[in-house]
């Protein structure tokens, strides 16, 4: 099987003009088999197009990026704003606002297409950093925010890339807890 | 003496079939891919040949079988198997079945049909049961033995879904049964023939199993002769190949296609742990005409959780599902297969070798009790899909997210096609009685992709050839005219890259003597699923029944027949009495003259709706897909008339985007301060009734999603609703 090898100008559009690129180019590198440097490029255009002195280690959401800092994996936002290790799901550290009414559930779709306030809130999370919205939950409430997605990095780069990958905090797990626990404590110790 | 090859017993193949892989970790220990190795053309050839089998067998029985879901909707799939029911080669076509008759033919082999009722060239066995391969009532499945020199050497199999089921609703997937005894025709793994002949009292049987017996008999017949036409084929395969040959490659193909996928997903995705959250609302309380015992607001949920390992496997995880009920949208593990395929082939395994070798690599951890995989032996199951379709296009999302962090932004997809069900059934004023499913659902709208809008008009994650048919066959079934298909504006998953737009179908009731209507759709009162990286989801669901009023006079009132959304609004304000507007299930007679409409859901969009390109939002409202008020309000963008056209004005957009970025930090609250507040409610216990009785099943199913629920909201482990 040949394997197709892009230029990186061409990753940079298909992230940067995406829907305006020709059909028939997007067409024709969905249909073939993929370029494997894929990832090194993807990584070398995000790095350029953000200008950060950080980098890049794994791209999780349009606005949302794991960067190595000082040898601490963070998740960064596209405007800079740092959320914190990237064990931790991010939207602990976002501001979020519920749609748990008719009214405001309504101004969404308008009446006819509105949810229905007794069975679900949609939960938006926004970046601290710009006001970016990053995710819609539509759950019931008391549904704990979904952690979308805590990738296993030193698998990823050591077993699966065959590359090296340093910092103090690659372990796989999920520490989102540790952030909640905090809040409990606060909780407690403002009760006493 | 067994049937198997060497005089072996099925039984005693399946079971060394899976020693050697648990022993070797390669399927049936084929470390070696040694025909491959030695002449690859050949072995291609000899794959090829296969599949190409399944093909032609498919495509002959589209054309002979008689159901518009088959004809029209190619609602079918064949397929080859090895001794031991592993898949080798499938045609296209619906590929929930990758595994389905797999877990067919093993239920065979385990319960030991080699001795009775005895398997020899010839039998049919047939099967709609979700505890021996099905996936729902409607999807039967066909299996027949091929034999080589008096030994089985491989099965072939085929399915269909039918139009009718004969159940207490009409159409083919009941929408309120509680139990199984209410969702009609069941075949319950048996033998059904002999010497390529249905048994006379089988025929007899599917006379009076359905409403529908026409189609019904002559489906079941194309089947057979697909089956047939592969069986066939693969004797002269063998013929060509040799027979040594045939069984070395068979176990080779599947090998390969094991380590195809474990390829693919080391190529695509990031190893890691990815979750989601499905959703699905029952509020029938008010339904008429339903089961006293079904008769009440579930809300159905489950957590889902997908596990990419080190080692190129998926493992799902469904932990925290609430408790199967009395309805039928309960799964078992072979319609939670159907689905996990469905989605997987879309998003990962869509070339190569699709066979039973992937499935090696992927697995489900699948509560027991629990809506996905129910222990009650009669739970209903014949619209599984009403859970399958949500559940896997988030399967679906979770995997795109994968893709995303590897730069493959032009793979990412969201299938997120929301699903909506019309039965229609009934007495013509000829006597003729019809009943069915209308299945223009097969052509829903998907979500959206990292690149592109959702498909408006053209998607279902079941089916690969979505098309919404001809109208004109189901108005020749019975007395129903379609009166319009329209889209309806702003009905999708806003997004920088929006879901496939929402549309509603209008029908006139005309002809009848006495007929009904059930219908239900996802995004009842929750909305669709969620979409991603800030896409919404796609908004709630509605149908229309207008009933009383003249025709003729709504015509002079509107110049035609009210068809736009706007139209029945103004009729609802004007005729309360007479316009319903349903945001649930409805089960209800239909009199001539009757309007009646159904709303098929947006699917989920992508990205934050004011990243979305201006001149994409000026081209949707001059489409009529948006409002000028959905412009501004969700997208910030200013569209204006200058000279005759419809132009961006971006100084505006600009400032209205900034506006709205500002807006919304302050409106927000820091999570944490969410988190306080939300706490004392759930301590208080103020929930709505159906979501504490889900929640109070998943802490009393699972011992996972008790930790985390507990020491997420910081209460005492024994906390119930």
């Amino acid at each position: 099987m040949t394997r197709p090898i892009y230029p990186i100008n061409l990753i940079k559009d298909l992230y940067i003009k995406r829907h305006k690129m020709p059909w028939d180019t997007v067409k024709k590198i969905m249909s073939s088999p993929k370029d494997l440097d894929r990832f090194k490029k993807w990584i070398r255009v995000l790095q350029e197009e953000l200008g950060w002195e950080e980098k890049i280690v794994l791209p999780i959401h349009e606005h949302l990026f794991i960067v190595n800092k000082d040898n601490r994996l963070i998740v960064k936002g596209k405007c800079g704003y740092e959320y914190g290790d990237y064990r931790e799901n991010w939207k602990l550290r976002c501001s979020i606002y519920v749609r748990k009414d008719e009214d405001s559930l309504n101004e969404l779709w308008g009446e006819l297409l509105s949810p229905d306030p007794h069975w679900t809130e949609f939960r938006e999370y926004y970046c601290p950093g710009c006001g970016t919205l990053l995710d819609v939950e539509n759950v019931p409430p008391g549904y704990p925010p979904i952690f979308e997605f805590l990738p296993d990095l030193e698998g990823f780069y050591k077993e699966w890339l065959d590359e090296e990958i340093e910092a103090e905090n690659l372990s796989f797990e999920d520490k989102s807890m540790d952030l909640v626990d905090k809040w409990s404590k606060e909780l407690e110790s403002e009760r006493e | 003496m067994g049937i198997g090859l060497k005089g072996r017993s099925l039984k005693e193949l399946l079971e060394e079939s899976r020693e050697l892989y648990e022993k070797t970790g390669y399927y049936y220990g084929m470390k070696d891919l040694k025909l491959k190795d030695e002449d690859p053309f050949k072995y291609e050839r000899f794959y090829w040949r296969m599949v190409s089998a399944s093909i032609s067998a498919r495509e002959t029985v589209k054309y002979i079988a008689a159901s518009p879901t088959v004809r029209e909707y190619m609602e079918l799939i064949f397929g080859i198997y090895t001794p031991e029911g592993d898949a080798i080669a499938l045609s296209t076509g619906i590929m929930v079945h990758v595994h389905t008759m797999s877990s067919f033919i093993k239920y065979l082999i385990e319960n030991d049909y080699e001795n009775d009722p005895g398997i020899k060239e010839g039998d049919i066995f047939v099967t709609n049961e979700t505890w021996s391969g099905g996936v729902h009532t409607a999807d039967i499945l066909t299996v027949i033995p091929i034999f080589h020199e008096g030994q089985l050497i491989g099965w072939a199999g085929g399915v269909t879904h039918e139009l009718e089921v004969g159940a207490h609703e009409h159409g083919s997937m009941t929408i309120f049964a509680p139990e199984r005894f209410s969702e009609g025709h069941h075949v319950s793994a048996e033998k059904v023939g002999e010497n390529d002949k249905f048994y006379k009292h089988y025929m007899l049987r599917l006379k009076y199993a359905t409403r529908m017996p026409n189609e019904l008999i002559l489906d079941e017949k194309a089947r057979l002769a697909g089956c047939i036409l592969i069986r066939e084929e693969v004797k002269k395969i063998i013929e060509e190949f040799g027979f040594e040959y045939y069984i070395q490659a068979i176990r080779e193909v599947i090998e390969d296609g094991r380590r195809e996928f474990i390829s693919r997903l080391k190529e695509r995705l990031v190893p890691g742990r990815y979750r989601g959250y499905v959703h699905l609302a029952t509020p029938f309380k008010d339904i008429p005409y339903i089961h006293p015992i079904a008769r009440r607001d579930t809300f159905i949920h489950s957590p889902i959780e997908v596990n990419i390992q080190r080692e190129g496997r998926i493992r799902l995880s469904f932990e925290g599902a609430s408790k199967w009920g009395y309805f039928p949208y309960n799964c078992t593990p072979s319609a939670m297969d159907g689905g996990l395929w469905i989605a997987t082939v879309q998003l990962l395994s869509y070339d190569g070798k699709v066979n039973d070798g992937s499935h090696l690599c992927v697995e489900q951890e699948l509560p027991r009790g629990s809506v996905v995989n129910t222990d009650f032996p009669f739970a209903a199951t014949s619209i599984t899909w009403g859970f399958l379709i949500p559940a896997y296009a988030v399967y679906g999302m979770l995997i795109s997210i994968g893709l995303f962090s590897r730069g493959y932004l032009e793979e990412v997809f969201l299938p997120s096609a929301g699903n909506s069900l019309m039965n229609f059934g009934g007495v013509d004023i000829q006597g003729e009685i019809g009943a069915f499913s209308v299945f223009e659902m097969a052509a829903n709208q998907s979500g959206a992709r990292a690149i592109l809008d959702g498909i408006d008009c053209g998607y279902a994650i079941w089916n690969p050839e979505a098309d919404q048919g001809n109208a004109e066959l189901y108005e020749y079934l019975g007395p129903i005219l379609w009166v319009n298909r329209r889209f309806i504006p702003d009905a999708h998953g806003y997004g920088m890259y929006r879901g496939g737009n929402g549309w509603a179908s209008l029908w006139l009731i005309s002809g009848a003597l006495r007929y009904t209507l059930s219908c239900y759709g996802h995004g009842v009162k929750t909305g669709y699923i969620k979409g991603l990286f800030g896409g919404y989801p796609g908004p709630a669901w509605f149908s229309i029944k207008i009933s009383g009023l003249d025709i003729s006079d709504l015509i002079k009132e509107f110049g035609h027949i009210p068809t736009s959304i706007s139209e029945i609004q103004r009729l609802y304000r004007k005729y309360p009495n007479n316009v319903e507007i349903s945001r649930t299930a409805l089960w209800a007679d239909l009199k001539n003259g009757d309007i009646v409409g159904l709303f098929y859901t947006g699917g989920t969009g992508y990205g934050d709706p004011l990243d979305r390109d201006p001149q994409l939002v000026k081209e949707d409202y001059i489409n009529g897909v948006i409002s000028l008020e959905t412009a501004e309000k969700v997208y910030g963008v200013v569209i204006e008339r200058e000279g005759g056209e419809w132009t961006v004005n971006y100084d505006e957009t600009r400032r209205l985007r900034e506006e709205k970025r500002r807006e919304r930090l302050d409106r927000g609250v820091p999570v944490k301060n969410w988190w306080l507040e939300e706490r004392e409610r759930i301590l208080k216990k103020e929930l709505p009734e159906p979501i504490k009785e889900a929640y109070n099943q998943s802490l009393e199913l699972s011992e996972r999603f008790k930790e985390e629920f507990t020491e997420f909201w910081n209460l005492p482990r024994e906390f119930r609703f």
